[in-house]
């Protein structure tokens, strides 16, 4: 048997593991759980017994490293948007505007297809979540815009466009994954590329140029 | 136990869930809908739970039952002004227009509609998606404006309709009114129009004076 990554490192019977890294082990036990359970069930269906039954963990346990269910989904949504970021981010090209953009529409659709679990959490469910999930989805769409709004430098009538496009193009194009992941859609969610690019590359360049910036293969 | 879908109630039945639905809609939108019980709208509206359970069937049944009225009202109203027009794009324009003001116009449906049905369940999000739906047909029928219209995917009318209401959930969720959200229409319509005209032609769309009430 393979003990976990932290408790692999530590000399057996020597001394005790740190109350810190018991935490962050059971931590990352609980949102692990937690991740399949509110996808599978629903943030407003789920409730701590099924987390912790599913993390094979306490209720005394679970309210130890989380203040109750909103706050664990938080984490949840946290820890996949924070690991998707740095894959993306990691997969960059160093390249055009509409290069890097083109990659990290595919990038996004890639993530969303290897794991549709974590999709729905950001999603789907992160809007259902209450004020806090909501917020944060809406940071995260929020942390999109600036990287398109240069865009607008490419465009011929780039100072014409109306204030409200890059937020449109980002809730457009959330909304579209949403509705693959919802109808259970996801396997081959590449092939929206092309609709994706159309809608956030499109209003700058032109639809023919980011269909073809689409049929780019990488 | 009346479910949403089921017939009109009438006489006395159409009393009691009249007062239901205005008390769901009064309580979700002070409350927020997870905050608002049964006993609360029972409370409120001055009926017994049975009668409550009989009507609505529960939480969820009531608040489908407001949800289904108001969509309706407000799909009517877009509806209303998309038919006095000739072309799609003015239908649209007219459209936008009705339903911008009808937001304006019922400040409580709104709230109700776009941002707490995000917490009520799977039942209301369904309808959600329907009443998009529906509206992402009428903007798809730009279209046939296309030498090709092939050449627009149809998921762009999806997106665009989608990120009118996520717009719209964030000004309710930041606590900013849809007051002036007349205002917004002619960059509702540059936007959702672009993909079925000339870009030049969209641009217009943000110097059309606003068209009288």
């Amino acid at each position: 048997m393979t003990l976990p990554g932290p408790l692999a490192k530590q000399p057996v019977g020597r001394e005790r593991l740190s109350r810190a890294t018991v935490e962050q082990h059971q931590r990352e036990r609980i949102l692990v759980a937690a991740i399949g359970v509110f996808a599978k069930r629903g943030f407003q269906q789920t409730t701590i017994d099924h987390i912790v039954a599913t993390a094979k963990t306490s209720v005394g346990s679970f309210y130890g490293l989380f203040g109750g269910k909103e706050d664990c989904f938080l984490q949840c949504y946290d820890r996949i948007v924070s690991s998707s970021r740095k894959r993306i981010e990691a997969s960059l090209p160093d390249g055009s505007w509409q290069e890097r953009t083109r990659a990290v529409l595919a990038s996004l659709l890639a993530e969303v297809e290897a794991d549709p679990l974590a999709a729905r959490i950001v999603f789907v469910e992160a809007s259902t979540a209450g004020p806090g999930g909501l917020e944060r989805y809406q940071q995260t769409l929020d942390g999109l815009l600036p990287a398109l709004r240069e865009g607008r430098s490419l465009a011929p009538a780039g100072d014409d466009l109306p204030a409200s496009m890059e937020e449109a193009s980002v809730a457009g194009t959330a909304w579209l994954l949403r509705d693959r992941v919802v109808s259970g859609r996801v396997k081959g969610i590449e092939a929206l590329l092309p609709e994706l690019a159309a809608i956030v590359i499109g209003p700058y360049l032109g639809e023919a140029e980011a269909r073809r910036l689409a049929s780019v293969a990488t | 136990m009346a479910r949403a879908g089921s017939p009109a109630p009438t006489g006395r039945d159409a009393d009691i869930r009249a007062r239901l639905c205005d008390s769901m809609l009064d309580l979700v939108c002070d409350l927020g809908y997870r905050a608002v019980t049964v006993e609360d709208v029972c409370a409120d509206a001055g009926v017994g739970v049975d009668e409550f359970e009989r009507i609505c069937g529960d939480k969820e049944g009531a608040f489908i039952q407001v949800f289904d009225e108001a969509a309706d009202r407000f799909t009517e109203a877009m509806q209303v002004g998309c038919e006095r027009e000739a072309s799609w794009r003015d239908g649209m324009r007219a459209a936008a227009y009705a339903g911008a003001r009808w937001l304006r116009d019922h400040p409580r449906e709104a709230r109700f509609c776009v941002l707490e049905a995000l917490s009520a369940g799977e039942a209301v999000q369904l309808r959600r998606e329907t009443t998009l739906r529906r509206l992402a047909e009428h903007v798809d029928r730009g279209r046939r404006l296309l030498e090709d219209p092939s050449s627009v995917s149809p998921a762009f009318a999806s997106a665009i309709v989608g990120a009118i209401s996520e717009i719209l959930v964030r000004r309710l969720s930041e606590g900013r009114s849809l007051a002036d959200v007349v205002d917004l229409v002619p960059e509702v319509m540059y936007i959702a129009i672009r993909p079925y005209v000339e870009g030049e032609d969209a641009l217009q769309e943000l110097s059309i004076p606003v068209v009288p009430e």
